[in-house]
């Protein structure tokens, strides 16, 4: 209970620099999460993070409402090798987005709370130099059944 | 001085004795190499009248290995219920340290109900994956590491031969097209 209460005045702390922030401005779409096997305690997260501001922006943390931890992941295939390491400096320049997806870069939660099931809500909070947090709710998706391959028109 | 050059004796030939038994992976073939699943140990010999599906990864892989394996289970219910008695999927984990095959067998059925998830035994593994060509290690020595691995997909006969390998981003209707390629040509 005290956990609750500490994270909801956490979050009010967060919202309250937002709405007051000005140096960074990031906007973030398109995010979810691939629903684990129940046995695992890891899950990949997806999302685009776009620099609307005219600075450069640090992105100094991700954290989630499921997991430990959370890491932006690179993922680099070289000689069919796949190599994933954790992105140390996350920097976005004015304009740009950086894009987290299926098969390439990705977020890694790490030590999940709980199994997480399809439709169930996770809150990511992203958090850059300048102090500024930034939420963004995610819904899981159990990826089985949507092939993500048959949407191809021939 | 005599117990003492039987005693040498001895010696040389416990160690020789030892040396010939570490030796004798050489001697198993690919296919005869024992994968343990929750269940039971298979090996790619069991499956005389099926193409095998080999691949490889490890559960705590979160984008990936899922996205390979669904990619998987997709093309096995594309096939017809007489190819798909045909073909065995088997997911060999490159994380033994931490998958056990009761760990492995619950994260290949979440994806498909015929896919085996298997861990080879520790003295046979780099033989295993140096018969695919499979690389992988650690991406950092802390608790919470990444296994960098080779990630194909690679189409067997009963003895082991690899008759096709695919990306890990091939899709379902491709995999399928692979399969019934082989099927074929088994006929």
């Amino acid at each position: 209970m005290k956990f609750i209460f500490k994270s909801v005045s956490l979050l009010f702390a967060f919202l309250s620099l937002a709405s007051v922030g000005f140096a960074s401005g990031l906007e973030i779409e398109s995010a979810w999460v691939r629903m684990p096997p129940p046995v695992s305690d890891t899950a990949a997260g997806y999302m685009v993070i776009k620099n609307t501001s005219e600075q450069k922006t640090f992105v100094e943390s991700i954290s989630s409402s499921v997991s430990e931890s959370t890491e932006f992941h690179s993922m680099v295939i070289h000689e069919g090798m796949m190599h994933m390491n954790k992105m140390e400096n996350v920097v976005i320049k004015p304009g740009e987005s950086l894009v987290f997806d299926v098969g390439g870069n990705h977020l890694m939660l790490i030590d999940l709370k709980k199994v997480l099931r399809a439709g169930d809500k996770v809150t990511f909070t992203i958090k850059t130099r300048d102090n500024i947090a930034y939420e963004m709710d995610a819904e899981v998706r159990d990826m089985r059944k949507k092939s993500e391959s048959m949407h191809h028109h021939h | 001085m005599m117990n003492k050059q039987v005693y040498l004796y001895f010696v040389l030939l416990l160690t020789a004795f030892l040396s010939l038994t570490s030796c004798t992976n050489d001697d198993v073939k690919t296919s005869d190499i024992p994968l343990r699943t929750a269940t039971n140990v298979i090996h790619i010999s069991d499956f005389s009248d099926k193409l095998v599906l080999l691949s490889f990864g490890y559960t705590h892989c979160p984008d990936i290995c899922p996205a390979t394996l669904m990619h998987v289970s997709q093309a096995l219910d594309l096939l017809s219920k007489d190819e798909r008695t045909k073909v065995q999927s088997i997911f060999v984990t490159v994380d033994p340290e931490r998958d056990s095959p009761e760990h492995l067998a619950k994260y290949a059925g979440f994806f498909h109900g015929e896919i085996i998830g298997a861990a080879v035994d520790k003295v046979y593994l780099n033989d295993f994956k140096k018969a695919f060509s499979i690389e992988s290690f650690k991406t950092t020595q802390e608790e919470n590491y990444e296994i960098s691995h080779t990630s194909y997909l690679f189409l067997l006969s009963e003895d082991a031969k690899v008759l096709d390998i695919m990306g890990h981003q091939t899709k379902a209707e491709s995999i399928v097209q692979a399969i019934r390629n082989k099927l074929k040509g088994s006929l």
